[in-house]
């Protein structure tokens, strides 16, 4: 029940940083979701969230998100959204956020359309 | 353009006084004259006519001899010549014989011929000293004195007549009445120059008076007027310094009076701040109050208190003693009441609590009366003590009848060291259909009529209640409004007058009536006063959810959840488990988890702030179609799509929880990038668009009530689209 989340730093790649997101994103996980993306903020970098291992997005893991995407766009920033679980991809389809957020399918492209 | 002013003449003293000298001296000097020259005059005539009589006299003496003689001519000539000579003034000298003729003249060519005595000579009165043979007569030109000329035989021999003309005495009097001018104006000039110079030396005090008190006039009272002179004016000078002492101390004393009667306004004002305004209705309870200020601060109080649990705090207080003090009292017991309502359910615990409190604070001698009492809105039931405040008067509405309830404690701080306590009791009164509660403060009661001899009184006031009381709240305090007014007939009060009314009207009564009786939820206040002006459809939709719960109870799967995050983990093994669901394609089965999830999140956080001691229920109630044949995972359809229509199903979420308001909920625009910063509040976005309706139903008897309606047939793939699911809830929402 007390799935463990973690948020790891996959690659650094210039000035784009990857973050990968593992577990259930609620309303406990979403303030570290939302720390660990601060600090790349700080550094003035790009940010691909891989969401491949989220078993569970609650609102407040969507509001995170989306706060996330906001800040880093305010400061001219990208973020992107990569490899969606199906959880994650069925809530985003839900909420029609899919036509809002930037979502690839891999990090290989995410990086490549930040870079670009 | 210079603008001119009209300015008055001034006529200065000194030369009114100056002036009224010199007329007053030249009428003295003129009067003092014309007597001198009237007395002038007649020493004058009485002397010439001495003189001439005397000269008569001697004339005649001097002719008796001559006229004896042959020629007598010859030696009255020239005796008459030497005569004028010596004597010019004198107009006549003639000596006349027995017989009428002139025997001796100046004119010696009028010597023989016969005497005419001048025309209009009339005799004078007889002077002392007159002879016999003597007569002095006049006419306008003349005056003459005639002496009978007699020999030494006294053989009358002739007259002797010696004249002198009028004129000659006006010319002496004009002469001495020229001598008299030089003294006049020398008078004169001297009586101008003492009154200029008396009249300067008296009035120069007047113009340091002047600007003194124009010093005084511009506000200058220190300085004073100085005169050091010993006349009336310099006590005048006096008075004004007194005066100007007078009107310093006037004025600091006005300028205290303005700052103050500034500060009590302000504090009038704050008062009235604290006092609550307008009707406040609670259910069926409506409380109403009304207050009239004194012309001086008062001390009056009255507070309505929502207190948790739906229950209502009812103050109404009289701090002894007016003005600032008194108003100060009201403010710092408006502060503690609001401080320790919430901590005492008692009110003679909480009138106690504010005795001790007050006690810490209040100078000696100064006390609170105070009444409190704690409704309970639902129940219509209120409980109150009172400390020595004036007794309850209920009205009540079955009977028509009125009652008064007296309580024996005694005002808040009137004896120190907890005594007040002992003397406290609860009372509690049922307020039925149709009662109304009155509590008001002593300047009702003892409002004063016009002649200030009689007061309001308590009978006068049961009397309006009990007329008025079938009216309703607004018409018994209108009534006692009216009556205490015309009471006072008009005048002022000199108490603040405050009056504080609870009633529960009769209408509203048989609304409630008509609900179920039972336990009701803390939150059903909350709800009412939302529905208020339409309790009846408010009672329907809670109906509508308590059919519902009815319903879930007899047909519905039930999960007993813990109000806890970590609980709702639970929901996901729970959905496998009910029928129609537990076959839903993986996707849609996440998507409904994560609707369910929110929606429990809501109640866990929202209803019970997360106490897991605290529970709450999750019902499925399936279609009414049976549920597919091969739903269990696993099975040979396992993943086919389920387009068979079975109909709606729901879910029901019960709770005793806190009710939270849902109709201030707006769908969220993610085109909107302010909806993305605030990152959160999208929980409502996934119930709305997972689910095909949600209606809400708080603070029913059973507690919150949400339905979900959910149609497990429709492919949640095909994502309700936001704009056609704003259908025509007639639920809040």
């Amino acid at each position: 029940m007390n799935e463990s989340f973690e948020v790891s730093e996959a690659k650094s790649l210039g000035r784009t940083v990857v973050l990968r997101v593992r577990g259930r994103l609620d309303a406990r996980a979403a303030p570290l979701l939302m720390e660990r993306a601060a600090a790349v903020r700080a550094n003035g970098q790009n940010l691909v969230l891989n969401l491949a291992d989220v078993s569970f997005i609650g609102s407040s893991g969507i509001g995170a998100v989306l706060a996330v995407a906001e800040q880093f766009q305010e400061q001219g920033g990208i973020v992107r959204l990569t490899s969606l679980s199906t959880s994650v991809a069925s809530v985003f389809r839900l909420l029609n956020l899919d036509r809002f957020l930037k979502i690839d399918a891999n990090e290989e492209e995410s990086l490549a359309a930040v870079e670009l | 353009m210079k603008a001119s002013s009209p300015v008055k003449s001034v006529f200065g003293i000194r030369w009114i006084v100056t002036f009224a000298a010199v007329a007053l001296i030249t009428v003295v000097v003129l009067s003092l004259g014309a007597v001198h020259e009237r007395n002038v005059r007649e020493t004058l005539t009485s002397e010439i006519e001495n003189r001439i009589l005397l000269s008569a006299r001697n004339l005649a003496l001097i002719s008796a001899s001559a006229l004896l003689g042959n020629y007598p001519e010859l030696t009255l000539h020239p005796l008459l010549k030497e005569m004028q000579a010596s004597r010019p003034e004198l107009a006549v000298t003639t000596v006349v014989d027995v017989s009428g003729v002139i025997q001796g003249d100046t004119d010696v060519r009028k010597v023989g011929e016969k005497y005419v005595p001048p025309d209009g000579l009339k005799p004078l009165p007889r002077v002392p000293g007159q002879g016999t043979d003597e007569l002095l007569v006049e006419n306008d030109e003349l005056l003459v004195a005639r002496v009978t000329v007699r020999s030494s035989a006294g053989q009358r021999l002739g007259t002797a007549s010696v004249g002198i003309r009028r004129e000659y005495i006006t010319r002496t009097i004009g002469r001495v009445r020229f001598q008299q001018i030089p003294i006049l104006i020398s008078l004169l000039a001297a009586g101008i120059g003492c009154a200029f110079f008396l009249m300067s030396f008296l009035l120069r005090p007047v113009a340091a008076l002047r600007s003194g008190i124009e010093r005084i006039g511009n506000g200058d009272f220190d300085t004073p007027i100085r005169l050091g002179d010993r006349t009336e004016l310099g006590l005048l000078a006096e008075t004004v310094n007194a005066m100007a002492s007078q009107l310093k101390i006037g004025q600091t004393e006005a300028r205290e009076r303005d700052r103050l009667a500034h500060e009590i306004e302000l504090a009038r004002r704050i008062q009235h701040s604290l006092l609550p305004t307008g009707r406040r209705t609670f259910g069926e309870l409506v409380i109403e109050g009304a207050h009239q200020a004194a012309t001086e601060v008062g001390g009056d109080y009255y507070d309505v208190i929502e207190l948790p649990g739906g229950r209502v705090g009812i103050a109404i207080a009289d701090v002894a003693g007016k003005g600032l003090a008194g108003c100060m009292v009201t403010s710092m017991l408006h502060a503690l009441l609001h401080t320790l309502s919430e901590m005492y359910d008692s009110p003679t615990e909480l009138l106690s609590a504010l005795d001790a409190r007050l006690g810490s604070m209040l100078e000696r001698g100064r006390f609170v009366s105070m009444f409190y009492g704690v409704l309970v809105p639902e129940t219509g039931r209120i409980v109150y003590a009172s400390a020595g405040h004036c007794p309850l008067l209920i009205y009540r509405g079955a009977t028509k009848t009125v009652e008064w309830q007296y309580t024996e404690g005694i005002p808040l701080c009137a004896i120190r060291g907890g005594v007040v306590r002992k003397t406290l009791r609860d009372v509690t009164v049922e307020v039925g259909p149709g009662d109304v509660l009155v509590q008001y403060t002593d300047g009702i009661n003892e409002a004063t009529d016009a002649s200030g001899s009689e007061q309001f009184g308590f009978e006068q006031i049961e009397r309006v209640v009990q007329a008025a009381g079938s009216g309703g709240p607004a018409a018994v305090l209108d009534a006692l409004q009216q009556a205490v007014e015309s009471w006072r007939g008009g005048s002022s009060p000199e108490d603040d007058e405050t009056l504080l009314v609870i009633a529960r009207s009769e209408a509203q009564v048989r609304d409630r009536s008509s609900e179920p009786a039972g336990a009701r939820t803390a939150g059903a206040q909350y709800a009412e006063a939302q529905n208020a002006g339409a309790g009846s459809a408010a009672a329907e939709a809670a109906r509508r959810g308590l059919e519902r719960l009815v319903e879930a109870r007899q047909q519905g799967r039930r999960l007993v959840l813990p109000a806890t995050i970590d609980s709702l983990g639970l929901i996901r093994g729970w959905i496998g488990s009910c029928p129609h669901l537990e076959d839903l394609p993986a996707d849609q089965l996440e998507i409904l988890h994560l609707a369910l999830y929110e929606a429990c999140a809501n109640v866990a956080e929202h209803a019970y702030h997360e106490n897991p001691r605290r529970e709450y229920e999750l019902w499925w109630v399936p279609p009414n179609g049976p549920p597919p044949a091969s739903g269990k995972p696993g099975g040979e359809d396992r993943g086919a799509p389920h387009h068979t229509v079975v109909g709606e199903g729901f879910f029901l979420l019960r709770d005793d929880g806190a009710a939270y308001r849902a109709d201030n909920w707006h769908e969220s625009d993610f085109s909107d990038r302010a909806v993305w910063r605030r990152g959160r509040g999208f929980g409502r976005d996934i119930i709305q668009r997972v689910m095909d309706e949600v209606a809400y139903y708080p603070a029913t008897r059973e507690g919150n009530i949400v339905v979900m309606t959910f149609d497990p047939s429709e492919s949640l793939g095909e994502l309700r689209d936001s704009e056609t699911r704003n259908s025509d809830h007639e639920r809040v929402l």
